[in-house]
């Protein structure tokens, strides 16, 4: 099959008075054979979101279906150019000539017309075999296969979806929409096998899955479903690149979407219908033990003990066993009469074999023979509706004769015994009366009353659990931190330093003590600035301090720095008298700025 | 003569218990304090003179005065017990039992009740027994104390280095407290969502689907409890033993209270309305349980092969 590869565009100006708006339509090829994809593109330029155009599901023998947009941009000759690009894939269905459009589609404020696009579909030719293909049913279809069409109320039958498919590949993911949502209950779906059949003299690769169907009421139901599948397409846009061809053997790449060769492209074929006419249970002949079970079925009953004491436990063992809705098998409602005190019967076993048709339910009942005139067990019926000879069927077993011997003396009626045998603890005496009454409580609480939990400190109190471990975690990492780095340890003690040589000079002042209020000045601008710049105390000198500054400091604190460390260490070594040196809170002012401007600058 | 007298005193006392509980009715419903031990003290008389009516009015007026205490419950549970009525008094000794788990006598009145009824108690896993064993709030409490210990051995990790790791190993230990707590609690949750229901009818019978021609699955004596997952019109889907079914509203009596805070829904309109009792009661507030929705109803139309 030859393509066109042409763009056969129809680039139409649609400019509008106001705006750059453009819209181009591409159909790429125009001519298909029948089960083959063409792509129309819509690129709209110059709208700010646009929405899709209107393009219909279906013209004539195409079908249409979005596949999602995408934004272009490229650069020509140093220009942006942006487009929004819609995508759609054109399904060829029947051979025709067919025509999308013409279409108005609004955009910007504006309704732009995009004309017709005329598609040619021709028959297909099989390389193989030579036939001529003129529908898409002919590449694939998808039908139901049921057990029974007519089936009863609680009949399960197995349901088959069927699909055939030639000369495509489709992609392992299916879904099935569609189906009845109440009436009948579908089991878990399972594949079934794959094949080959012929059809109309054409060869088909058939797909099956199996579905376990019980019909929950009568009525008619039309299954009449729609399947999403994934054709497997030789990628269109792409070339194949190194990769492709260094991975093309490796198993499984070539299907993986956005790899290999192969795109993934969606189709929705709808399944041929098919009615299901459940019929209603007919009431006619209907026996009172029925409770249910459609099928055909085996029962079977054993009772052990046979000989026992009035008062002593025995059980009713009974097995059903075939084919059949088990799910909707109760266990056998029978009374064994006032000579027995019963329990409830309990389902003891349940199982299916490897088809899961085939099952078998063994249920158990304790009874307690009163006295030792209950010498006897009535029969037991079970009755189930066969569905093949449309007829109800009721298998009777027993009556099962029993040897009870008087109660041993002095044990009354016997003890309440539970029904539910434990396991290996066997039955459980319960005692023969209810407890006596309880006294009121310690303390009444009122139903709205807040418990504990529920008061605002016990709705708090994860959060402040979680508060604590964030502060310890904090802390933690503080002390990491302070630990790795002692650097920053001392210039965090500088502050601190200073505060304390501060208090000392201040104490020293007020005393009147000259040598110790310079002494603490001086170990004060020491301290801090030792600190602050990790320095030892023999190389803490204004210079040095400066230099460390850098640049940034401003003139007038160098300048102070270097003259408080003067003025220390004139009062200190120079021994000036006492009416020629400064005033000492005046000293201790300036150096107070001097500490705060330092703690300002950029270290 | 005696007799005749004993007779005599019994009903005098029967209709002064009787007066006794209706003015204390009558007081609760003109809004008047009632003294819980007092009433409380009059429905103990009222069972011991064999007045099971006046017994269970009393108990009741108790738990519609917001005193919803386990040994109420348990108590009506006996007097409902008495008069026959096992259904309520399963369900009563059950809703005791969420309270108090452990507590014998509660435990021991419900077996027997059940017993008396021909029904069983619903068989439940091995965690979930485990679950049960304690209260919703002893499973908070404990839940909150170990959260506690961990915080305090993750903060003690953090600042003393040295003791580290058995710290953590004890934290390792309260955060596995901390979850089982949560499993418990998460237990008792599910509970608010899929209440755990009553069979009041003997011989209820569940159904396959929620039609009244749908195939009987299963029959049910009065007593049975079972656990409810859904509902779809006035028909709920209820859980025994892994077999399910559909059963009127009318048939079950859900164990749920008023009183439990966390039974309640957000609905669209913005009042709250526990689920269960918009369907079960009549309330008018929106029905508001996606999640029941959701399980409730046969979903089949999207199946992936």
């Amino acid at each position: 099959m030859s393509r066109w590869t042409g763009v056969g565009a129809a680039l139409f100006g649609a400019c509008t008075a106001f705006a750059q708006v453009t819209v181009e339509v591409n159909l790429e090829p125009r001519v298909l054979a029948v089960g083959e994809e063409a792509q129309l593109s819509v690129i709209v330029r110059g709208a700010r979101q646009p929405t899709a155009p209107p393009v219909p599901s279906r013209v004539g023998g195409l079908r249409i279906q979005y596949t999602g947009s995408q934004r272009r941009m490229t650069f020509v000759g140093g220009e942006r150019d942006e487009a929004m690009v819609f995508l759609y894939s054109v399904l060829a269905e029947k051979v025709g000539e067919f025509e999308i459009g013409p279409l108005k589609y609004p955009v910007a404020g504006e309704t732009m017309e995009i004309p017709a696009l005329g598609v040619r579909v021709v028959a297909a030719e099989d390389a193989a075999g030579g036939e001529r293909m003129s529908e898409l049913a002919d590449v694939i279809f998808a039908e139901w296969r049921a057990e029974r069409t007519n089936p009863f109320v609680g009949e399960e039958f197995d349901l088959v979806l069927a699909i055939a498919y030639r000369r495509v590949n489709l992609s392992p993911d299916l879904a099935l929409n569609g189906l009845p949502e109440t009436g009948l209950q579908f089991g878990r779906w399972q594949e079934l096998p794959g094949g080959r059949e012929t059809r109309n003299g054409l060869l088909y690769e058939v797909r099956r899955f199996r579905s376990r169907v019980r019909p929950l009421a009568a009525g008619t139901y039309r299954l009449d479903a729609s399947l999403r599948l994934h054709l497997l397409v030789e990628r269109t846009g792409r070339r194949s690149s190194l990769m492709d061809e260094m991975l093309r053997d490796f198993p499984g790449f070539p299907d993986l979407p956005g790899f290999g060769r192969v795109e993934k492209q969606p189709l929705d074929v709808p399944v041929r219908p098919l009615e299901i006419v459940v019929r209603p249970l007919p009431t006619e002949g209907r026996p009172a033990s029925f409770s249910g079970a459609v099928g055909r079925f085996d029962f079977d009953a054993v009772v052990a003990p046979t000989t026992l004491a009035a008062g002593e436990p025995l059980t009713v063992r009974m097995v059903i066993e075939g084919e059949g809705n088990m799910e909707g098998v109760s266990a056998p409602s029978w009374d064994p009469g006032e000579g027995f005190r019963a329990y409830e019967t309990r389902l003891a076993e349940s199982g299916a074999d490897r088809t899961g048709r085939r099952s078998r339910r063994v249920y158990e009942q304790v009874l307690i023979p009163r006295d030792e005139q209950a010498d006897e067990l009535p029969a037991i019926e079970f009755s189930y509706f066969d569905p093949v000879a449309e007829a109800y069927r009721v298998i009777r077993r027993g009556p099962f004769p029993l040897d009870v011997r008087p109660a041993p003396a002095g044990t009354g009626g016997g003890p309440i015994i539970a029904s539910a045998p434990e396991e290996g603890s066997g039955l459980r005496v319960n005692g023969s009366d209810i407890v006596y009454l309880k006294p009121p409580p310690a303390r009444w609480r009122r139903a709205g009353e807040p418990r504990w939990y529920e008061r605002p400190f016990g709705r708090a109190w994860p959060w402040w659990v979680a508060l604590g471990v964030a502060i310890a975690a904090w802390y933690d990492r503080r002390r990491a931190r302070r630990a790795r780095n002692p650097t920053l340890v001392r210039r965090e003690r500088a502050p601190r330093a200073a505060r304390a040589g501060l208090r000392l000079a201040e104490a020293a002042r007020r005393h009147g003590d000259r040598q110790a209020f310079y002494d603490a000045l001086w170990r004060t601008l020491v301290d801090y600035f030792g600190h602050k710049l990790n320095l030892p105390p023999g190389e803490v000198l204004p210079e040095r301090i400066v230099e460390r500054a850098g640049a940034t400091a401003p003139r007038e604190w160098a300048e102070e720095v270097r003259a408080l460390f003067a003025t220390c260490e004139a009062a200190r070594y120079a021994g000036g008298a006492a009416d020629a040196a400064p005033d000492e809170a005046q000293v201790l002012e300036r150096l107070r700025a001097l500490l705060r401007q330092s703690e300002r600058l950029q270290w | 003569m005696v007799k005749i007298l004993d007779r005599i005193l019994r009903n005098v006392g029967g209709v002064a218990w009787g007066l006794g509980v209706a003015w204390c009715l009558a007081a609760s419903a003109a809004g008047a304090p009632v003294d819980p031990d007092a009433l409380f003290a009059r429905a103990r008389e009222a069972y011991d003179a064999g007045d099971l009516r006046g017994a269970i009015e009393a108990y009741e007026a108790l738990l519609a005065s917001g005193y919803d205490a386990p040994e109420v419950r348990y108590n009506l549970g006996n007097a409902r017990f008495r008069a026959g009525d096992l259904p309520e008094a399963v369900a009563q000794y059950r809703l005791a039992l969420y309270a108090r788990p452990r507590d014998p006598d509660i435990a021991a009145n419900l077996h027997f009740a059940l017993e008396r009824a021909g029904a069983v108690e619903p068989a439940l896993s091995l965690p979930r027994q485990w679950a049960r064993r304690l209260s919703r709030s002893e499973w908070i409490a404990i839940g909150a104390m170990a959260w506690g210990c961990l915080g305090v051995a993750l903060a003690a990790a953090f600042l003393w280095p040295r003791g580290r790791r058995p710290l953590l190993r004890a934290a390792a230990g309260a955060g596995f407290v901390v979850l089982a707590a949560a499993g418990g609690w998460l237990e008792w949750r599910g509970l608010d969502r899929r209440p755990e229901a009553v069979v009041r009818i003997a011989g209820a019978q569940a159904r396959f689907a929620p039609l009244a021609d749908a195939t009987v699955h299963f029959t049910l004596p009065a007593g049975s409890i079972v656990r409810l997952v859904g509902h779809e019109g006035e028909w709920v889907k209820i859980v025994l033993d892994g077999r399910e079914g559909w059963l009127k509203a009318g048939e079950v009596r859900p164990l749920v209270t008023a009183a439990t805070p966390s039974n309640r829904h957000a609905s669209p309109r913005g009042n709250t309305c526990p689920w269960h009792f918009a369907l079960f009661r009549g309330a008018s507030c929106v029905y508001d349980a996606p999640h029941i929705l959701n399980d409730s109803v046969h979903v089949h139309a999207t199946p992936t092969l």
